[in-house]
């Protein structure tokens, strides 16, 4: 029996209308081929029930065409989900019937890059990896999480942003100047500095009222808070060259970065407490441009360059054996070759007075070349999808290097206990930290088979234990990626459920702004 | 894991894809430029089909969710208007898979390419522009609606002998579209110049050469495809060839890749060589030395078919680097990034806008270098650049690799 299709519905008509008259007959598009290509996210499709396509896509360009879009979706009250990269998005796909996409593949201009004052303008669809590349050029540089050179660079900057160089940078929110931003109610919000000039993002703070904050947090709004069309971003002063250094075709490329400003250290500790020690002492003496605590598992997934060469060497235990409780420090000249011999002479008093010990010369030969620079510049990142088909992390948290030892701990037990359909991942804790260290993370990642029936059942294993720890008062695990539901179960707990839902009920009164994100004011 | 498909590309349905497409990662390389390439915010997209349209069913990772809901029944293949563009847009350039399969390992050019054989299996497409070509190919054993008598004419000048396996070394698999078309004759022709000062022994088919059957498969017609590998295949040890030269891309591809995934493929051993792999040896080794000068600044467009599809990426470049006065200069996308010329699957033919543009954005990026070049050595690449280079009159030369040997020699 032929399906029902929706679009001879006279509502879908109209709406239909409405969004061709805002954007244009071509940026449209209800057709079922076009509108499943939106369904699902990373996680397997249907995955505790999140999943089905959208109704309409629409690409509007620029901030009017935005508004115009968001308030037709106001207007008839269909829930709308703002995308950007949609680069492993988790909150990204509808998970209620009637969605508008709202994409933003129309939207990935450079404003502007202002070189005296450092800073960039640039709209949602521009990449982590094409910010870089324009950075470089002029002397600037931003970070990139890892597994991020193709994710929207203002949807990065809402983030926390795990990037490698956030040691130096902090997270990444901190480096949001100026947003025009469209809220869910159609309104236009300009904050930072574009709040006294649209196009001027040299300085985001004050004097005036700032409302960044309201979107920034530990892993953005997920779309509950309208669209951010245009942001101002802070860029810093850069020692490497003005194109990336790179050889080879991949998957087999080396990219070294001139040795007078840049120094990779990989030293190996007998404790995980060990190692974190040695990242404090670098935060104090100030020093360095990327320190990390990598698990045992990024280094062999960002390094291999197939599933079979991952299998093979993680059976040889190459790098179980030599990196566990291993910090990775890049060392920048980031004013002189001078800057970088001092920094040298530092690192290396640290290390002996910590009694760290360098990894086997022959393993840091065969990973750095081909792999250490992802930290300041990702490429190999979704690479950790390709063991098992996808991973999955548990208990992220922000707070300081000590208390992320605690945590990613703890992680290791959850990973003990499902392991299978969690794969062999040695400890998969990673530790890193912001603003050289006064602040740190830690995150336990783990590759796990991406079957539905294994998936979902730890899905919702895990996520039970996160409840029973959130009411325990112990704030902690997978649930700030899902958003809603997290802070659903968490506001309460930990006392910013009134805050979050007047917020929400402010700026999104008919509640379509990707629903139930960011949380559900009448839940 | 993915399970690994254990069976022959052609052999697999759309349905064996379905693991690969259920479990997309949304990682977006299938449109973008591997991170570290990444040399301009201009140039950063790989995908042209994607960069045209901008909606995700345009790129590879849409497609995954495409066939996915295909294949549980979410859609019909007849519901969507807009399928049948979604999959002809594709030039089947092969970035996506380059990435794809680097960071996934999952095959989603196979996939999207399975899924054109599906609509024609079920009698919706190939779409009419389409029609003509494969009709042609059954009728005249070449896409092109022309008579079979003509295939040897573009070697009228030239002292080329039939193949004969005891006075020939290699066969010469001069392809359809530059033995036809008036305009790319130079290409052959001029192979075959340099091949003959080289010394290389080397023999073709004339009218007897049929279709490689590169566009059908592009197409996703397996049944037209089929049947002109098991001729070809026929010919060829019929003939006693053991070598065969190719210059235009998409034969080469076919030839060395494909014909082996056909199902029930009778054994052969044929060595397949690009003109450049042989060409590049032979200057390698001194046999081939240029005497003259060819002041030029010089950029090279990497066809996808010898070199995504075949990793030939240095062979032009070391020919073109060994000519005195020669200076290339490389564009942004190159080798494994390269962009593609908008030509192939039959996107020329049916959707020449959309060609056109793919093509202009090429010829802006080889104008960026300041070459005065730009050098590629494909049939498909030559015609569609030119497309731009002729409609803006720009100054821009386009010359064949050969061509630019024969210059030095």
């Amino acid at each position: 029996m032929a399906k029902k299709d929706i679009r001879n519905n006279d509502r879908h008509q109209q709406i239909l209308q409405a969004f061709q008259a805002a954007v244009g007959p071509e940026n449209v598009k209800d057709n079922p081929a076009t509108v499943n290509a939106y369904y699902g996210d990373w996680l397997p499709p249907k995955l505790l029930g999140m999943s089905v396509p959208p109704e309409f896509v629409v690409l509007p360009n620029g901030t009017l065409e935005t508004q115009a879009v968001i308030k037709i979706c106001n207007r008839y009250k269909v829930p709308f989900i703002p995308v950007g990269s949609n680069q492993w998005s988790l909150t990204g796909s509808p998970n209620r019937q009637g969605t508008v996409i709202i994409d933003c593949k129309r939207m990935g201009k450079i404003h502007e890059i202002d070189e005296k004052n450092m800073y960039a303008v640039i709209e949602p669809l521009v990449t982590l990896a094409q910010l870089q590349a324009e950075a470089y050029k002029r002397g600037l540089y931003i970070g990139s999480p890892e597994a991020s050179a193709t994710a929207s660079a203002i949807a990065g900057h809402c983030f926390q942003g795990m990037w490698g160089v956030g040691y130096r940078l902090g997270v990444a929110y901190r480096n949001i100047l100026g947003i025009e931003w469209v809220l869910p109610n159609g309104e236009i919000l300009r904050t930072g500095s574009f709040s006294l000039d649209a196009q001027n993002g040299f300085w985001g703070e004050g004097p005036g009222p700032d409302l960044r904050g309201m979107l920034r947090g530990y892993a953005g709004a997920m779309g509950g808070f309208g669209m951010v069309t245009k942001m101002a971003v802070k860029l810093h002063p850069y020692p490497g060259p003005k194109t990336w250094p790179v050889r080879g075709t991949i998957p087999n490329q080396i990219s070294e970065l001139p040795e007078d400003r840049f120094k990779w250290y990989i030293i190996k500790y007998d404790s995980l407490e060990g190692a974190i020690n040695f990242m404090y002492e670098i935060g104090k003496a100030e020093i360095a441009g990327v320190v990390q605590k990598w698990p045992t598992v990024y280094y062999i997934w960002w390094w291999a360059n197939s599933n079979e060469q991952y299998w093979t060497e993680w059976q040889k235990r190459t790098f179980q054996d030599n990196v566990k409780n291993a910090v990775g420090v890049c060392l920048w000249g980031f004013t002189s070759p001078k800057q970088l011999e001092y920094e040298k002479r530092v690192l290396e008093d640290i290390i002996k007075e910590t009694g760290g010990k360098p990894i086997k010369q022959e393993v840091f030969d065969l990973w750095v070349p081909r792999t250490a620079n992802n930290w300041i510049r990702d490429t190999h990142g979704s690479r950790m999808m390709r063991p098992s088909g996808t991973f999955l992390a548990l208990r992220l948290q922000t707070d300081t290097l000590k208390y992320a030892v605690d945590h990613v701990r703890q992680g290791y037990e959850w990973v003990e206990k499902f392991s299978p359909p969690i794969l062999d991942c040695d400890g998969p804790d990673w530790i890193g930290g912001y603003d050289f260290g006064h602040f740190g993370f830690g995150e336990t990642d783990f590759p796990v088979e991406k079957r539905a029936e294994d998936i979902g059942d730890l899905m919702n294993k895990l996520l039970a234990m996160t409840k029973e720890d959130v009411q325990n008062g112990l704030e902690n695990g997978i649930g700030p990626f899902l958003g809603g539901p997290y802070h659903q179960m968490a506001a309460p707990v930990f006392n910013y459920e009134h805050l979050l839902k007047g917020i929400k009920k402010a700026i999104d009164p008919n509640f379509v702004s990707n629903p139930p994100h960011n949380i559900d004011p009448n839940a | 894991m993915y399970p690994k498909i254990n069976k022959k590309v052609y052999e697999r349905t759309l349905e064996d894809y379905r693991e690969m497409a259920w479990g997309d990662a949304r990682c977006n390389w299938c449109m973008n430029q591997w991170g570290w390439n990444v040399k301009s915010s201009k140039y950063n997209e790989i995908c042209p089909e994607f960069r045209y349209t901008r909606f995700f069913g345009y790129s590879a990772m849409g497609k995954f969710h495409i066939i996915r809901a295909l294949i549980e029944g979410d859609f019909d293949y007849t519901d969507s208007e807009k399928l049948l563009e979604i999959c002809y847009f594709c030039t089947s350039c092969g970035a996506c898979e380059m990435n794809c399969l680097r960071l996934n390992e999952k095959e989603p050019l196979k996939a999207a390419e399975a899924l054109k054989a599906r609509l024609i299996e079920l009698g919706i497409a190939p779409l009419p522009a389409h029609k003509e070509l494969l009709k042609s190919i059954k009728n005249y054993d070449n896409p092109w609606l022309q008579p079979r008598s003509r295939r040897r004419d573009w070697a009228k000048e030239l002292d080329v002998p039939a193949f004969s396996k005891d006075a020939c070394e290699y066969l010469f698999f001069a392809g359809c579209t530059p033995a036809f078309d008036p305009l790319l004759q130079h290409e052959i022709v001029n192979t075959m110049r340099v091949l003959k000062r080289a010394g290389v022994t080397v023999g073709i088919f004339g009218e007897q050469e049929i279709c490689c059957g590169s566009p059908a498969i592009r197409l996703g017609d397996r049944q037209t495809f089929f049947d002109l590998v098991r001729r070809n295949i026929e010919l060829f040890k019929n003939a006693g060839v053991k070598k065969i030269i190719t210059h235009c891309a998409g034969c080469h591809h076919v030839l060395k890749y494909d014909f082996p995934e056909v199902p029930d493929m009778p054994a052969y051993d044929i060595e397949i060589l690009h003109v450049s792999q042989v060409l590049a040896d032979l200057v390698r080794k001194g046999t081939v030395t240029f005497t003259k000068k060819v002041p030029m600044t010089v950029t090279w467009h990497d066809p996808c078919h010898i070199g995504r599809h075949c990793g030939i990426y240095e062979e032009p470049r070391d020919i073109l680097r060994a000519i005195p006065g020669i200076k290339l200069i490389e564009m942004e996308r190159i080798k494994d990034q390269a962009w593609c010329c908008g030509a192939g699957a039959g996107v020329r033919t049916a959707f020449p806008e959309l060609s056109f543009k793919i093509a202009s954005e090429r010829i802006e990026e080889a104008k960026e270098t300041g070459a005065e070049a730009i050098a590629t050595c494909c049939p498909y690449c030559e015609q569609s650049l030119s497309d731009p280079l002729k409609r803006n009159r720009e100054k821009l030369k386009l010359y064949d690799l050969t061509d630019i040997m024969l210059m030095a020699l």
